[in-house]
This record gives C-alpha cells, sequence and structure tokens, in this order.
C-alpha cells in the first residue's frame, strides 16, 4: 500500500481558502499600476520571486476543488508566452479577480487570454467579459479567447452570445467569430 | 400565477412542487458568493447518486448556480440560503427537485426580490426542465433519464 504523495502546495497547509497566486512575471500587459506589482514583486522595481500570498479581500482562489491534491479555485496566472492565463471555477465570487485582471490589460490590437483551464463559468463571469471584450473593441483592440475549454464554450453557446466572442482554437491557429 | 416567472420547457407546476416528499439532501449555507461552490459540489454528488449522466450534472451546476446567485444578492447580510433537494422516481429516469429559498438572519428583514434578467432565464431555461422564480425562492426541476440497457 503507496503512502500517497505529500503536498506542499499552500493551500493544502492552511484552511484560509483565500489565496492569490503570484507569478515570477507579471503577465503582459499587467502596468505598472497594477496590484500585480505591489502583492507579488515586492513593490515595483522589486526582486521577482514565485510566491503566494493570502489575501482575503481579492479572493482569487478558495478551496472548494479537489485535484490530484491541489486544492484551488480560480488562478490567475501566466502562461510560457506570457499570455494571461484564467483557470478554475470562474462564478460570482470570481467577478472581481476576472474584472480585475482583464480590466488591466492594455488595449492592444490582441489582448490574448487562455481559458483551456476554466472548469465551470456562470453569467456572471460571461457578462465581465463581455463588458471587457467591449472596452478593448471600443479601444481599438480585441479580447481573444484561447483554447476555450468545453464549459465556457458551453456557456457561450447555452447563452446565445457567440457573436459577443473570438474564439481561438490554440496551436492550430483556429480562430472563429461570428457577427 | 402572480410574480412568478417560469421556464418554457415546462413551467413547475403543483406535481412538480418540491413538498411532494421528504428531502433527500438539505443544505443551509450564507447567503455569500463564496460558497457557492461548496453547494455546486454537494448537489452534484447528490444528483451524480441519482444516476445523472455527466452532461446532466454540468447542467446542474449551473443552474444551481445562477438561481443561487441571483437569490444570495437579495439577500440582507447576514441572511442564509437553504437548499432542500428531493427526488422521484419516473417511468424512463428520475427527477431532481431543488428549492432554494433565503433566510434573513433577522425575520424582520425583508428581502429583495431576486432581479432576473433576460440572460439568467435562457440560461435556466436551457439547463432545466422546468423552474419558478418567486418572490422567496427558486424552484428547479432536473430530470435524468435511466442508462440505456
Amino acid at each position: 500500500m503507496s503512502t500517497p504523495p505529500q503536498t506542499d502546495h499552500p493551500a493544502s497547509r492552511a484552511h484560509r481558502s483565500h489565496t492569490i497566486r503570484c507569478i515570477s512575471r507579471p503577465p503582459r500587459g499587467y502596468g505598472r499600476g497594477h496590484d500585480w506589482w505591489t502583492r507579488c514583486s515586492g513593490g515595483v522595481g522589486g526582486p521577482r520571486r514565485t510566491t503566494e500570498a493570502v489575501d482575503d479581500d481579492v479572493g482569487v482562489a478558495t478551496a472548494s476543488e479537489q485535484n490530484g491534491g491541489m486544492v484551488q479555485r480560480v488562478t490567475v496566472a501566466e502562461n510560457a508566452d506570457g499570455t494571461l492565463a484564467l483557470a478554475g471555477e470562474l462564478d460570482a465570487y470570481a467577478t472581481e479577480t476576472v474584472e480585475r485582471a482583464l480590466g488591466a490589460l492594455s488595449a492592444s490590437a490582441d489582448a490574448a487570454v487562455d481559458v483551456s483551464g476554466v472548469t465551470f463559468v456562470d453569467s456572471a463571469v460571461l457578462r465581465v467579459l463581455v463588458r471587457q471584450s467591449e472596452r478593448l473593441v471600443s479601444q481599438g483592440g480585441r479580447l481573444r479567447l484561447v483554447r476555450p475549454s468545453p464549459a465556457l464554450r458551453r456557456l457561450i453557446e447555452l447563452s446565445g452570445l457567440r457573436s459577443a466572442f473570438t474564439l481561438d482554437a490554440g496551436a492550430s491557429g483556429d480562430e472563429d467569430r461570428d457577427g | 400565477m402572480n410574480d412568478a416567472t417560469s421556464g418554457a420547457r415546462g413551467a413547475v407546476g403543483d406535481e412538480a412542487r418540491l413538498d411532494t416528499g421528504g428531502a433527500l439532501v438539505e443544505l443551509v449555507v450564507p447567503a455569500r458568493p463564496r460558497f457557492l461552490a461548496t453547494v455546486r459540489l454537494v448537489a452534484a454528488s447528490v444528483a451524480s447518486d441519482l444516476g445523472f449522466s455527466v452532461d446532466d450534472l454540468d447542467e446542474l451546476r449551473i443552474a444551481i448556480d445562477e438561481a443561487l446567485t441571483l437569490l444570495m444578492a437579495a439577500q440582507p447580510p447576514g441572511a442564509t440560503v437553504r437548499l432542500t433537494f428531493t427526488a422521484e422516481p419516473q417511468l424512463d429516469g428520475v427527477a431532481g427537485r431543488l428549492r432554494i429559498e433565503g433566510a434573513p438572519a433577522d425575520a424582520s428583514a425583508s428581502p429583495a426580490a431576486p432581479a432576473v434578467d433576460a440572460l439568467v432565464t435562457h440560461i435556466l431555461d436551457a439547463v432545466t426542465d422546468g423552474f419558478e422564480i418567486g418572490a422567496d425562492g427558486f424552484a428547479l426541476v432536473k430530470k435524468a433519464a435511466h442508462a440505456p440497457g
């Protein structure tokens, strides 16, 4: 009988259910005024580091889902290519986090967000996505949702909001947008 | 039906209300969004035991989340939300029925009516087999067919 592997995930060491995952570099598009710099980098210009801070106000991640020993709910992170990645359960509790993460994206011509790790999403977050997409479009850019998960695709289709989003299948380069 | 809103795929009539049997599971949580995930998890577990398919479970989670989010937003501070989950055998499967009600901490504090918009109504209509929205809460019906064979 094997011994279960030990996990060193901070969320498994404490009952505190709100954590914000800080990553070693700010996601692309996060300007110097973004919270990331004060919460995760030791201040603007501070040393880069990888850490996990606890913050009840932000509420980025909560202990709600067991996944391979990892307890997490929502993460805002950065892919290797610098793309902002949203993952986890995106419900009304996550709207502020999602709004903040997307709101920090500058209106470049193409703001991509990897949403392949979204395991749940509801209409509250869908509204945020629509709002932020409209903001970027109004500023001459667009919000591109890369590799949308089945959960996200399903709610977008169910809600009849397919035309509001630019969906990108990912590596194949396929892109589809109605309307 | 006074101020209630019903789903187009089948209104929750008298025969479908949640007072037709004993409660299978009751769950009370604070009326705060951070508990949405907990409720989804419990409801999905109960429905899984009833034989719901993966797709049915996904739709149930969406329905509960949408209803709870609206109901929680309408509650005064300190309120709780009570979910009552019952199940009824059907000829071809089982019908899970949920009653979701707000309970203010102070009985004199009246919750606001849930602010239901077209998007939520559209989603609930797509993922349930019937729903009813009243001033005091929600009733949802989700049916699951027996597995073939």
